[in-house]
């Protein structure tokens, strides 16, 4: 650039390069498109996940205060542990809490219950929550037994006044609370979605009455190890930080991917960049070589093209960010479903962008941008002034390049290949495995559409006149064809690649759901959220397996562990005969296995809990009993499961009741006998009858099918945010591709007029038009079918593994490759229609003026 | 009489500028024998490549008429004149318009791939022409390998593949030397008296007039015939 200054050919080099895009107006607008669309779905996963993030720290920094620790026990801690506690330490602050989920209008909603009168140190929800006394607004909350503090955000949504009733739905059944008063906090989104009561209101309505979720301690460090010791076995306490991390750490995989989605959009986007710059290069070919000739150097032209590239990417970037600002709006609610679904309950008030995510979309988007403008940057560069104006040496140039390339793809393939395969866990190595991949790939597009373009003219070549024209210029316009081809066949490989990864996954859960849910009935207790835990009374099991009907019965019961790899689910199961076909073993001799569990006392685990601590068949593990405190336990074997990517645990009932004096259960899932269907839902509604009348209220019977299908809906809903962003990545190929064709067919208006003026009709110049461009869709599916599968491959054994633990089979659907092949056709055969409509109806003369 | 391959009649032709239109063509009437070469000569502007395009049916007709074999062009619509091109017509134009994807010998079997003769015949043809035209050896070279005069002689080539009865060219020699332009204009004028077509040549070199059985100047007031001889001494036109 510098050097352009010097010389003070810059402004006439830039008055130049203004000209060619006034005169190309549509090219401009596309590329400047394709940038601001990869930019954007970045920008929106970028605002998306901070915005979760954000909201994340805000909500637990706000409900959690100033407290530096929690004391939890292995199932809840006792009211009376808390009261010696008091008496024990009475300089240390500590409050009891209990958490749950409650529904309200559809919306979830989480109860916390505290003690006014222990809360003022912490200083929870920061100033603005406390009366004059340094209270929660203690005096409303107390003033009615029905008394919540309800957060402003949720009362002003719902339109609720103060001092009115709402009927609420709790774990226990549907109650009546009375709007006691508005719960500020310094930022009212830190309390979204909070309902606020007094502790011993929450358990009842909670249903876990006598006992707290966890006791919040404000401890110096000074103090931590003499407060530990004095400690019953019972009792651990954990810093409040590692609470923070571990929720953070269970919706990072799922961040992250969003990002990688995002970035795979961005590549796209490059490779689309790379191709309109190309174009706006070969396009300017005898320009440059007029410009060479008059004494322009070629390191002159290169930066007049990186400076197109730079203006254009900074330009089409910042309104890039300006869209990803607007589609994050939606995508931080389809986000935020899906950690409501998967993870826990998370609202989204504040859409956090912030100058550092506007700067780093800019600078994606410019950098990728100038990235792809290189390569064209230093091909101007090096051509030629008097090769540059025969047209016939730049496709003999590409032609003697695009061996080269494709040997230079094939070590990037290779690299990519052993990256992939390094017995690592990192997902960046993952990551850039799979970019090695897709660049190298990229590179060995070119040869391999000069191959079988030239394929297809021996082939098909001699049908007709047309077809011969068709296929014989994708093969001789190779500088053009192959670029708009590549970028075509890389977009349509992502979208594939996303797809059977996503067929693959829903598959594997599909047939994971059917082997695991190996009752014909389940019964629980009415809740708001699957995972809130609300309990059944342990007699039910009897009254269930006396029921005439009823084969066997086993019984569930879903906890949440301090282990050795931190709080983990866990589920105890008493399990029936076939219990043990429910699972699938991918590490451990299956018989083996499960006698140990049942009978020897070790535990089993989940995939991802070995795959993210390294654990297999014979490792140890420490839980924390309510007995006996910590306690080891082996592995006995690693079953497959895709309950929870965070891990979960697997211990016999007979192994909890030794170091639990816990009978309570979660669920029973019910083997029926064989029988005619009308028999067996005559059996469903006896049990329904009695298990209501023995539990003295209404019980939620679902069958095995109804529990696979709602599963099924949430898997699908979950992916929603892939699908989006698929979709989007799908525009941005598009845009690409009809902007590479509009471009190669309107270069050549010219040569139609020749045919034209030859003889040639306007149907079959359109048809001409029309079926190059399909040829080159179909050229652009066929070789992203082999990307696309093996980018598949990588995402389900390689990207999946590392961010969730999740191993599943790949599944290629037919239908999959069918819809790549389609969409690529179908693509192209859109883009080709306009510059075919446009070229068919020009007047031949005027063409061939427009030299 | 003499049967008229093509003949226009009070044919005008106005070009829109803007609000404004002006007019290039004002009632033409020129016909043309079956065997007979007609040269049209005319400053730049004059309205000579207008009548040609007009005569090839590339441009539509806005008054007037133009009757090719009998058949008016102002009542066809695009196909048919398009068809009647592809029949009937070969062109040959200033900047020679070789497609530069097609190699010279693919270029030369365009209007034959068009027309749809076998590919057999075709090549057969395609081959007389290239030797007819002093490029046998050059089939499978790219066009801009070519230099002017070659690449035109390629051109005539492919005007005259299908055999149109009727040759159009459009200052054939306009960018090419003296020495290369007489080559190619008689190179033309011979292979065009071979196939016994006719040829309507337009010009502004006195040169090429000297072919002509018949030649015109056009200008803004209309087509008269001139005596090139005279003319060119007198620069009449």
């Amino acid at each position: 650039m510098i050097h352009l200054m010097v010389t003070g050919a810059a402004p006439l080099l830039a008055r130049s390069s203004i000209r060619f895009y006034r005169r190309h107006p549509a090219q401009l607008m596309l590329s400047v498109l394709g940038i601001i669309l990869g930019v954007g779905i970045v920008t929106a996963v970028l605002i998306t996940n901070s915005s979760a993030t954000a909201a994340f720290s805000l909500s637990t920094e706000a409900l959690y205060g100033r407290s530096s620790h929690h004391l939890v026990a292995a199932d809840g801690i006792e009211d009376a542990s808390y009261a010696e506690l008091r008496l024990a330490w009475p300089e240390v602050p500590m409050a009891p809490i209990i958490e749950g989920y409650v529904a309200y209008d559809n919306s979830v909603l989480t109860l916390i219950g505290v003690d006014p009168f222990a809360e003022a140190v912490f200083a929870r929800f920061g100033n603005a929550g406390v009366d004059d006394e340094g209270l929660p607004v203690t005096t409303e909350l107390l003033s009615d037994p029905r008394g919540v503090l309800i957060a402003t955000a949720v009362a002003d949504r719902q339109e609720l006044e103060i001092g009115t009733t709402l009927k609420v739905q709790t774990p226990t059944g549907m109650i009546e609370v009375l709007h006691a008063g508005r719960l500020d906090a310094s930022n009212p989104a830190a309390v979204d979605g909070v309902l606020l009561t007094d502790i011993s209101r929450a358990q009842t309505w909670l249903g876990r009455s006598g006992r707290l979720d966890r006791i919040e301690v404000v401890l110096e460090d000074r103090d931590v190890d003499r407060f530990v010791a004095s400690l019953p076995p019972t009792l651990k306490l954990e810093a409040a930080e590692n609470r923070r991390a571990t929720m953070q750490a269970m919706t990072r995989g799922f961040q992250i991917n969003l990002t990688a989605m995002s970035l795979l959009a961005l590549v796209v986007g490059g490779f689309l960049i790379h191709n309109t710059m190309s174009f706006a290069v070969l396009q300017r070919r005898e320009l440059f070589a007029s410009l060479r000739i008059s004494g322009v150097t070629a390191r002159q032209i290169m930066y007049t093209v990186l400076a197109e590239a730079a203006v254009v990417s900074l330009v089409a970037a910042a309104l890039g960010v300006l869209l990803g600002r607007i589609i994050s709006e939606g995508l931080i609610a389809l986000t935020t479903r899906t950690i409501n679904d998967l993870y826990f309950v998370l609202h989204v008030q504040d859409v956090q962008m912030s100058l550092a995510t506007i700067l780093l979309g800019i600078t994606l988007g410019v950098s990728t941008s100038l990235i792809a403008a290189l390569a064209s940057a230093l091909d101007a560069a090096a051509t030629s002034p008097l090769a540059a104006r025969q047209r016939s040496s730049t496709e003999e140039r590409t032609r003697r390049l695009i061996a080269p390339l494709a040997a230079v793809g094939l070590v990037l393939i290779f690299a990519g290949g052993v990256l992939a395969l390094l017995p690592s866990l990192s997902l960046l190595v993952g990551f850039a495995a799979l970019m090695l991949l897709i660049l190298g790939y990229g590179l060995t597009l070119p040869w391999l559409i000069h191959r079988l373009a030239r394929a297809a003219v021996s082939l098909w070549g001699h049908i007709g006149v047309l077809a011969g024209l068709a296929l014989g210029g994708i093969e001789r316009d190779i500088s053009r064809t192959s670029v708009a081809i590549a970028a075509l066949a890389v977009a349509v490989s992502a979208t594939l690649g996303v797809d059977v990864m996503t067929g693959s996954f829903r598959s594997s859960v599909d047939e994971w759901l059917g082997t695991t849910l190996a009752s014909d009935v389940y019964v629980s207790a009415p809740s708001v959220r699957a995972s809130d835990g609300a309990l059944l009374e342990p007699a039910l099991m009897e009254v269930a397996a006396a029921t005439p009907g009823v084969h066997k019965v086993s019984s569930g019961r879903a906890l949440d562990l301090s282990t050795s790899a931190g709080r983990l689910d866990t589920l105890i199961l008493e399990p029936h005969d076939t219990s043990a076909e429910s699972f699938e073993f991918v590490s451990g001799d299956p018989d083996s296995a499960w006698q140990q569990w049942r009978d020897e006392g070790a535990v089993l685990i989940s995939e991802p809990l070995a795959t993210k601590h390294g654990l297999d068949v014979g490792s140890r593990m420490s839980l924390f009993t309510a007995s006996v405190g910590d306690q080891e336990f082996s592995v006995a074997g690693v079953f497959r499961d895709y309950g929870s990517s965070h891990g979960k645990l697997m211990l016999s009932r007979a192994v909890f009741d030794t170091y639990w004096d816990d009978e309570r259960i979660n669920t029973l899932g019910i083997l029926l006998d064989n029988a005619p269907q009308n028999e067996q839902a005559a059996v469903i509604e006896t049990l329904r009858q009695r298990l209501a009348q023995a539990a003295g209220r209404a019980l939620e019977i679902r069958s095995g099918r109804s529990i696979h299908e709602q599963s099924l809906a949430i898997f699908d809903r979950t992916f929603e945010v892939t699908g989006v962003l698929r979709w989007l990545t799908v525009g941005v190929a598009f845009i690409g591709i009809f902007s590479a064709l509009l471009a190669l067919h309107l270069e050549r208006a010219k040569e139609f007029a020749v045919l034209r003026a030859s003889g040639a009709t306007r149907a079959q110049t359109a048809t001409l038009v029309v079926l190059q461009s399909s040829f080159m869709g179909l050229l652009a599916g066929l070789l992203a079918l082999p990307l696309g599968y093996i980018m598949s491959l990588l995402l389900i054994h390689v990207i999946n593994v590392r961010s969730f633990g999740w191993r599943m089979h790949a599944d290629v659907a037919p239908q999959a490759l069918l819809a790549a092949l389609a969409l690529a056709l179908l693509a192209a055969l859109l883009a080709g229609l306009w510059p075919a409509i446009r070229l068919s109806r020009g007047g031949i003369a005027q063409q061939l003026r427009d030299d | 009489m003499i049967e008229a391959v093509i003949a226009t009649s009070d044919l005008c032709h106005d070009y829109a500028h803007g609000q404004q239109s002006y007019r290039v063509l004002n009632n033409i009437n020129l016909s043309v024998a079956r065997g007979e070469t007609i040269v049209l000569l005319g400053a730049s502007g004059s309205g000579k490549s207008t009548l040609l395009n007009l005569m090839a049916g590339m441009e539509p007709i806005q008054r007037g008429d133009i009757q090719l074999f009998g058949q008016s062009l102002a009542r066809m619509d695009d196909r048919h004149r398009t068809l009647l091109r592809r029949e009937s017509i070969g062109f040959v134009h200033q900047a020679f318009n070789l497609i530069p994807t097609l190699s010279v010998a693919d270029n030369v079997s365009l209007p034959l791939a068009l027309a749809g003769i076998p590919r057999l015949q075709s090549d057969h043809r395609r081959q007389e022409l290239l030797e007819a035209v002093g490029l046998a050896g050059r089939g499978s070279d790219w066009p801009d390998r070519l230099s002017g005069g070659e690449q035109q002689r390629v051109a005539i080539a492919r005007a005259l593949a299908a055999k149109p009865p009727l040759i159009l060219a459009d200052e054939p020699t306009g960018n090419l030397d003296a020495d290369n332009g007489q080559r190619v204009m008689h190179l033309l004028a011979r292979l065009v008296a071979e196939n016994s077509s006719s040829l309507v040549v337009v010009t502004h070199s006195l040169d090429v007039a000297s072919i002509a059985d018949r030649s015109f100047a056009l200008s803004a007031a209309g087509l008269r015939a001139v005596d090139t001889t005279a003319a060119g001494a007198a620069g009449a036109w």
